[in-house]
């Protein structure tokens, strides 16, 4: 399978109140289309780094990590913050545990945000269409607080995947929903990224998920 | 110490930018008004200084046409029967002007020793409080408490009874007549037994003294002196108390009612006897607006930042209240921290307010800076200081904690009464023109009550559709970013109508200048049209203008002269030269200006409510007004005749300007060497350019409102501060929104362009808010403080140069706002990641 992320040596400090962290130490990863990692481990582990990094939104302060497409591989720290966000907004597509959606778009508008910042109108009505399919036709003109949080998973997964994007990296998905939501979207997540044939990066400490992915990345304190 | 008052003197010391800012604008405000308060205090003292002493007590005063001493005994009998109710002094006076000379030491002032002196004669026993003359107990003088005495305006018992002799007069400073001098007028010799600040160029004496060196009859009397009791008049001083100049704004009490058996009296206010304190006291008055201006100013920013403080410590203040802390114990921890910042504040405030008094009363001369003398610090001021300072922050704070609690809920009949009210307001502020120069001020405030009222309105109106339809996504991001104005219209619209409010201030205050200016310029181009222009000695004078017609450069001489005198009852000055076509002109009446004629300055046809072709009586003879004149900056009401005029209205003619004008081919070598001759010859004289007097004069007028101009831009960065407070607030609200855009894959210039339009659309909004309402206070300033406050109109023009740099200014400010970074304060947002 195509690789779609790696890491070598990757590593990652913090500086707290209590002094330097170690949050992530010499960490080597591949990460392959169509494959589901879930990162497993309590809080403060280093689960959200990871995803940050890989999503370049934090630098590494140790290793290297490459974002691979079919123009090559990219390593996010060479790059600078200007082509790092459209690298983001083309191949990646993000998921986080609360506060997913823009408050001030309507459900619909939230879905076609990546489709404008990507300028793909092509795949507007796949894009709609998957909303449909997660149940939220009803919804499309809402504005988000009129919505349930399973209501704002679904809309916030139909939105990470709307560019169909090479990596899904999805943040505690569903620690904020009660567990039919949390099922619900779980498997309509591994539903559509496996029909897209993207990889997904999960962050959970919800061994269940975890068990539902195909291989597990296990993060200790 | 409690424990929420630690965690938020911690917050503070947190947010080292912020607390300044709150308490820059307090120290702001509370020295605005100390300074304000303590000029107006001085000026109120210096003006007490010019209230002449037959005035001091006197409230109106009251003279019919052609009166003698049986009207005078006449209306004191009816209010003796108590006809005249609310009256409890009168006292006669006669008035007039004598040739008198100067017996020590004449020759030094005149080639002939001799010059015109006013006299007033007053029957002083009359007068309250004279010699133990108790008809008038109980009555205060009219004029601030602790400004009588010698030197003030009630005489010391021992000057009366000098004065009862019958060879005594009182010689006002202006005149350089010591106590002890002597003054021969008739041939008989006069003491002066006291000097007094009053009226210019004034010999006071006893009534039956003036009668004889005006050679008047002994039933002669010009007026009366009125003292009525005016049961405002502690309301009026308690106003004054408040803010200097206060009591200047409101409509005059009514004149009392003389009976009808003395039909025919004309009764006048005392601020139209001393039209030069009335001035003062409107601009004073003008003053206390900009000092409770900057006020406002203050709480502004107290608000922004509680606004801000708040949102930075929302997480703190939903777990404290988690952990049971009651609302009112945290707006406690939250409020002590602004009366803190507002004590801080009030202290340099205070010393920083003394000093800048000080400092402009020492610009302003020495009036001022003497009045300091008599004063001192007195405790009004601490209370002010201390009311405005700490009343601010609490103000501010309770109203952004409430706000922000959602406890600030006004009922929806209550916007609407508001409106209604201030419609109310400004219909009653413009059409009724009694309601004085508080009428107006109050029209301005009712206009922005208005005017900031479509605040929430404007921002409900973008209430931007969403996309539709399975079409092309287009401008997401700019509906995300505007659509943030609508939603969060509690965080922005006290910003925007502060930001609004500075523009509309900015455009109307310069919209005036620039037609007050273009006026002025006008008024100087058409009388100063001269080459040059002399002042000096009446014998001086009458030896250049010999000189200067033997000159072949010299086209025309041109002299003028002036007298005291009352029209209708009214005091003026009147001027007269030869009003030939050339001299008319000046004025803009087309003919030579005919006997029997006068011009009159807007200021006194508005009090006597004349129009052109209507007539005004000057000593006995009626003057056809043929033509009004704006008169800026003249502190007494003026009318100009012909020297003909003048004759037949008894003035002794002394003139003591001259002009000067050259023929056209004269270079400005030739003008300026004449110039210097002339100097030479005559080095008593002042000899002066026009075009140099006009370019003093245009300096003196940019000077005058250099302090408006700074006022106006400070503002605008009040407001920019403002609306960078409340974008902030969006901002810090908005946090998750920009790290979700951000994982989206969205660049910071797309963020900071959506930023860019967003507060370029918040200063669009406060533009289209600001532009009507800065107009409309141009037109206001302009046709109803400008008359109200000093009698003359202002024709309004609006120009490009005035209208642009405001509203680029409020909308530079809005962007700056938006793009300027937040501030780096360590929140408990800021943790670390």
């Amino acid at each position: 399978m195509t690789l779609v992320l790696s890491a070598a040596g990757l590593g990652k400090r913090f500086a707290d109140g209590r002094g330097d962290r170690q949050v992530l130490a010499d960490l080597n990863l591949d990460v392959r289309r169509g494959e589901i990692v879930a990162l497993l481990g309590p809080s403060g582990s280093g689960k959200t780094t990871l995803l940050n990094l890989a999503a370049g939104l934090l630098d590494a302060d140790a290793g290297q990590l490459w974002l691979h497409d079919e123009n090559g591989r990219h390593e996010l720290s060479a790059l600078d913050v200007r082509r790092r966000a459209r690298l983001r907004r083309a191949r990646v597509g993000y998921v986080f545990q609360f506060f997913n959606l823009v408050p001030t778009l309507t459900v619909r508008e939230n879905v076609l945000l990546p489709l404008q910042l990507n300028r793909r109108p092509d795949l507007v009505g796949r894009a709609l269409g998957r909303l449909q399919a997660l149940g939220m036709a009803p919804h499309l003109d809402a504005f988000p607080e009129a919505l349930s949080g399973g209501e704002r998973q679904r809309t916030a997964i139909a939105r990470a995947l709307a560019h169909e994007p090479l990596l899904v990296l999805a943040d505690e998905p569903t620690g904020n929903l009660d567990a039919d939501n949390a099922v619900r979207v779980v498997t309509l997540l591994w539903q559509e990224v496996r029909a897209l044939d993207s990889a997904l990066l999960v962050a959970t400490h919800d061994e269940r998920i975890a068990s539902q992915a195909d291989r597990i990345l296990r993060f200790g304190r | 110490m409690n424990l929420l008052l630690r965690s938020q003197l911690r917050f503070v010391a947190r947010s080292p930018w912020s607390a300044l800012a709150a308490l820059l604008g307090v120290v702001l405000g509370v020295t605005s008004v100390v300074a304000v308060h303590e000029i107006g205090t001085r000026v109120e003292r210096s003006l007490d200084r010019v209230v002449p002493p037959y005035l001091a007590y006197a409230s109106h005063v009251a003279e019919r046409p052609g009166m003698n001493a049986d009207d005078y005994f006449a209306l004191r009998r009816a209010w003796r029967a108590g006809a005249v109710p609310g009256i409890s002094a009168m006292a006669p006076l006669v008035e007039g002007q004598v040739l008198a000379s100067d017996p020590d030491g004449g020759a030094a002032r005149d080639a002939d020793s001799s010059r015109v002196l006013r006299i007033v004669g007053v029957d002083w026993l009359s007068l309250p409080g004279a010699l133990g003359n108790r008809a008038g107990a109980g009555v205060a003088p009219v004029t601030t408490p602790g400004a009588a005495g010698a030197n003030g305006s009630a005489l010391a018992t021992a000057t009366i009874a000098a004065l009862l002799r019958s060879d005594t007069v009182l010689a006002d400073r202006s005149l350089g007549l010591p106590r002890g001098a002597r003054i021969a007028v008739d041939g008989a010799s006069y003491e002066v037994v006291g000097v007094v600040d009053g009226q210019s160029g004034v010999l006071y004496a006893d009534i039956g003294v003036a009668q004889r060196l005006l050679g008047l009859s002994a039933d002669a009397v010009s007026m009366v002196v009125l003292a009525s009791e005016d049961p405002w008049r502690s309301w009026r001083v308690l106003l004054d108390r408040l803010m200097p100049g206060l009591s200047a704004g409101l409509a005059a009490g009514s004149a009392p009612a003389l009976p009808g058996g003395t039909a025919g009296w004309r009764v006048r206010a005392l601020a139209q006897e001393l039209p030069s304190a009335a001035f003062a006291r409107s601009v004073l008055f003008n003053l206390g607006a900009l000092g409770t201006l900057s006020l406002l100013v203050a709480w502004f920013l107290i608000y922004q930042v509680a606004v801000i403080w708040l949102h930075r410590q929302r997480s703190v203040l939903e777990r404290l209240d988690v952990l049971g802390a009651t609302t009112a114990e945290l707006a406690l921890g939250f409020v002590a921290v602004f009366v803190l910042l507002g004590l801080a504040a009030t202290a340099v405030g205070l010393a920083l307010g003394l000093r800048l008094a000080a400092l402009l009363a020492q610009a302003q001369g020495a009036a001022l800076a003497s009045a300091e003398q008599g004063g001192g610090f007195d405790g009004v001021v601490l209370g002010k200081a201390l009311v405005s300072g700490l009343g601010v922050c609490l103000l501010g704070a309770c109203a952004a904690f409430l706000r922000d609690r959602d406890r600030l809920h006004a009922p929806r009949w209550l916007a609407g009464a508001v409106r209604v009210l201030a419609a109310l307001g400004l219909v009653l502020g413009l059409g009724l023109e009694r309601s004085g120069l508080a009428g107006g001020m109050l029209a301005v405030l009712c206009a922005t009550v208005l005017a900031l009222s479509l605040v929430n309105p404007l921002l409900r109106l973008l209430r931007i559709p969403g996309v539709r339809g399975a079409g092309e996504p287009r401008g997401l991001l700019l509906r995300a970013g505007l659509r943030d104005l609508h939603w969060y219209p509690r965080v922005l619209n006290v910003a925007l109508g502060a930001l609004a409010l500075a523009i509309a201030v900015s455009l109307g205050v310069a919209l005036m200048v620039a037609s007050f200016r273009s006026d002025f310029t006008g008024m100087l181009a058409q009388r100063l049209d001269g080459d040059f222009y002399i002042r000096g000695d009446v014998a001086g004078l009458a030896a250049a203008a010999q000189w200067l017609q033997g000159r072949p450069e010299v086209r025309r001489v041109r002299s003028y002269g002036s007298a005291a005198q009352r029209a209708d009852g009214l005091p003026v000055d009147l001027g007269y030269a030869r009003f030939d076509t050339a001299e008319a002109a000046r004025y803009g009446v087309a003919a030579a200006l005919p006997v029997g004629a006068a011009l009159i300055s807007e200021r006194l046809a508005r009090t006597l409510h004349l129009a052109i072709g209507e007539t005004l009586e000057i000593a006995g003879r009626r003057l056809t007004v043929a033509q009004t004149f704006p008169g800026y900056g003249d502190a007494r009401p003026r009318v100009l005749v012909d020297v003909a005029t003048a004759r037949e209205l008894g003035v002794t003619l002394q003139f003591d300007r001259l002009t000067v004008d050259l023929w056209p081919a004269q270079s400005q070598q030739a003008a300026a060497g004449l110039a210097a001759r002339l100097q030479q010859t005559f080095p008593q004289l002042d000899v002066q350019s026009q075009r140099a007097l006009r370019a003093q004069a245009l300096a003196i007028f940019e000077q005058t409102f250099a302090v408006t101009g700074a006022l106006t831009l400070l503002a605008l960065v009040v407001a920019l501060f403002g609306i960078y407070a409340a974008l902030t607030a969006l901002r810090l609200i908005q946090a998750p929104v920009l790290r979700l855009l951000e994982s989206q894959g969205v660049s910071g210039r797309e963020l900071l362009g959506v930023t860019l339009i967003r507060s370029a659309a918040t200063g669009a909004m406060a533009l289209l808010i600001a532009l009507p309402l800065g107009i409309a206070m141009a037109w206001m300033l302009c046709h109803v403080i400008n008359p109200r406050a000093f009698g003359w109109t202002l024709n309004l023009s609006i120009t490009p140069g005035a209208l642009l740099p405001p509203l680029l200014g409020g909308l530079a400010a809005a962007v700056m706002a938006g793009v300027l970074p937040a501030p780096r304060e360590r929140g408990v947002h800021d943790a670390a990641p």
